[in-house]
């Protein structure tokens, strides 16, 4: 067994760098102690204004940097080269940005969406074209519940890139519907027709005022639009919708004004010979069988 | 039928006709009008009753508020007071009750025409029902479909101010009858007027002594901390 060598573990406590190594001790505790403070600090602060994953993930991140700096600061107070290290973290920083692109981009997106909030759990919305209710978001996704009843997920950076329509952040939204009548037709009386429609229509909201128009004189029609506001609140807009058109069709049949089909009236340069073949069946008819009887004649 | 109360056998009222059949534990309550019918299987029930609801179910039920457009608007003078009489428009509901007197909405009809209006903006504003009504200085009769609302107008600005609407909540109005007849109240209505624009409305106590109150429906009235409504969007 070797003996213990009193003099080579003197020259080893001797060569230590006491105060860098204090320094480093000092810097740890230091670090983690701010590191600690600082994350409940934020914690708390940012738990007013955003939801709990995100104020738990930053404040734990920040946390996490603290102790890195502080190990890091640790490092250098006692003497050790760096150099290689932040080189090689430095490489595999960057190898990670480029792997981890999308993630981050999606990390960042849900964090922004979390701020702006331009939705909520609930609302009904148009995101990247998709039509449906918000069920879930995430840090990292939004996951939408769509009207034909498929659950679709969309990152969050193509959500945050993409146009918003929420529908239920507003107490009402206006529905819009084109009314084709005939030329010939009284615009006035078919302005009364869908009027009382209208009136009589529980969910057609009295104010904002329904408007009513002619918009347009159209290739065939004399072309009416009919504005209306109803309540945003859940799909009672679709069923205004698909009640108020039909009805007011109705309305305006009943009433004697006439819809018309698209019409496109021809006219030639030259003027045409109209034949009716069925009459000139008939002639031909006649004549051959004049012709038969004649033959029949000869022969007797 | 000639008023609110109990229902039995066959009773039309407004266009509907109700019907209570069947005997034993079940009974079949049918209501039927023109071009519809809502019918509803009731296990031991001790009594159905006809009452005034609050018109906010039909035909969904999209909102608590009801606007009341006053169609002579008032004019008040700076700090001035004014009691005027409105009325409001009221469903007709039929309750179930148990041999405990726990109470069932079984079902909700109109009596009057339904149409909704926006306070405020699209963004900011609120949905209403909403309802005209001739304000009046003496307590006027009400007939079926109809409630009466006495409202005390108190203004704190030093101006004259024009109110033309009134906004109610139903979640903390409350509707009383008189049995065997049309008579339906709310309880006192008192609006402070804040300013040109805005005001607060207060919910006092009921008028009518002999009156009523409605059971209310589950769900529809919770817990509220403060027991008033603020207009914010315009008196106007």
């Amino acid at each position: 067994m070797e003996e213990f060598n009193f003099t080579s573990a003197f020259y080893w406590i001797r060569e230590v760098n006491w105060p860098g190594l204090l320094m480093a001790v000092l810097i740890i505790v230091g670090g983690f102690l701010i590191a600690s403070l600082l994350r409940k600090l934020i914690y708390k602060l940012m738990i007013r204004v955003a939801p709990e994953p995100v104020s738990r993930n930053v404040s734990r991140a920040i946390y996490y940097i603290i102790v890195f700096v502080a190990g890091i600061s640790a490092l250098g107070s006692l003497g050790i080269n760096l150099t290689g290290v932040f080189l090689a973290g430095g490489i595999i920083g960057i190898i990670l940005g480029f792997a981890l692109q999308s993630i981050t981009a999606n990390l960042f997106s849900g964090l922004f969406l979390y701020w702006e909030k331009p939705f909520s759990p609930g609302d009904l919305v148009e995101v990247s074209g998709v039509q449906g209710w918000i069920t879930d978001v995430t840090i990292m996704s939004t996951r939408i519940l769509g009207l034909d009843g498929v659950k679709v997920r969309i990152p969050n950076q193509e959500v945050f890139q993409s146009r918003i329509k929420n529908y239920s952040m507003t107490a009402a939204r206006r529905l819009d519907f084109i009314v084709g009548i005939a030329y010939k037709e009284d615009a006035e009386k078919a302005y009364e027709v869908i009027r009382r429609v209208l009136d009589e229509h529980p969910l057609v909201l009295v104010h904002p005022a329904p408007d009513v128009f002619v918009e347009e004189l159209g290739d065939s029609s004399v072309n009416i639009r009919v504005r209306v506001w109803v309540p945003s609140k859940g799909m009672l807009w679709y069923e205004v919708y698909k009640d108020l058109l039909w009805k007011i069709k109705k309305a305006i049949t009943e009433a004697g004004i006439e819809i018309p089909f698209i019409q496109n009236d021809v006219w030639f340069r030259t003027p045409l010979e109209i034949r009716i073949k069925n009459e000139e069946d008939r002639r031909k008819k006649l004549q051959s069988s004049s012709r038969s009887t004649h033959r029949f004649e000869e022969q007797c | 039928m000639t008023g609110y109360g109990e229902i039995r056998g066959t009773v039309s009222i407004a266009g509907n006709t109700i019907s209570v059949t069947g005997e034993g534990d079940v009974i079949k309550y049918r209501r039927e009008w023109r071009g519809g019918e809502y019918t509803r299987l009731l296990v031991r029930p001790r009594r159905l009753e006809l009452v005034p609801m609050y018109p906010v179910l039909l035909p969904k039920k999209i909102t608590n508020y009801v606007m009341v457009r006053l169609l002579e608007p008032i004019h008040i003078p700076s700090r001035g007071e004014a009691m005027i009489y409105i009325k409001i428009p009221v469903e007709l509901a039929v309750m179930t009750y148990d041999r405990y007197r726990r109470y069932d909405l079984v079902d909700v009809f109109p009596v009057m025409k339904i149409k909704y209006v926006l306070y405020g903006s699209p963004d900011r504003g609120l949905i209403a029902r909403y309802w005209e009504s001739v304000p009046m200085t003496d307590p006027p009769d009400t007939s079926i479909g109809e409630a009466r609302v006495l409202v005390n107008i108190r203004s704190r600005y030093d101006g004259w101010v024009e109110i033309g609407r009134i906004l109610l909540d139903s979640q903390i109005l409350k509707l009383y009858y008189v049995p065997g007849t049309w008579r339906a109240s709310t309880q006192a209505i008192t609006m402070v007027v804040n300013s040109p624009a805005t005001a607060t409305i207060y919910y006092g106590r009921k008028v009518e002594m002999e009156a009523r109150p409605v059971h209310d429906p589950p769900g529809l009235r919770p817990p509220r901390i403060l027991a008033r409504t603020e207009m914010l969007y315009g008196l106007r």
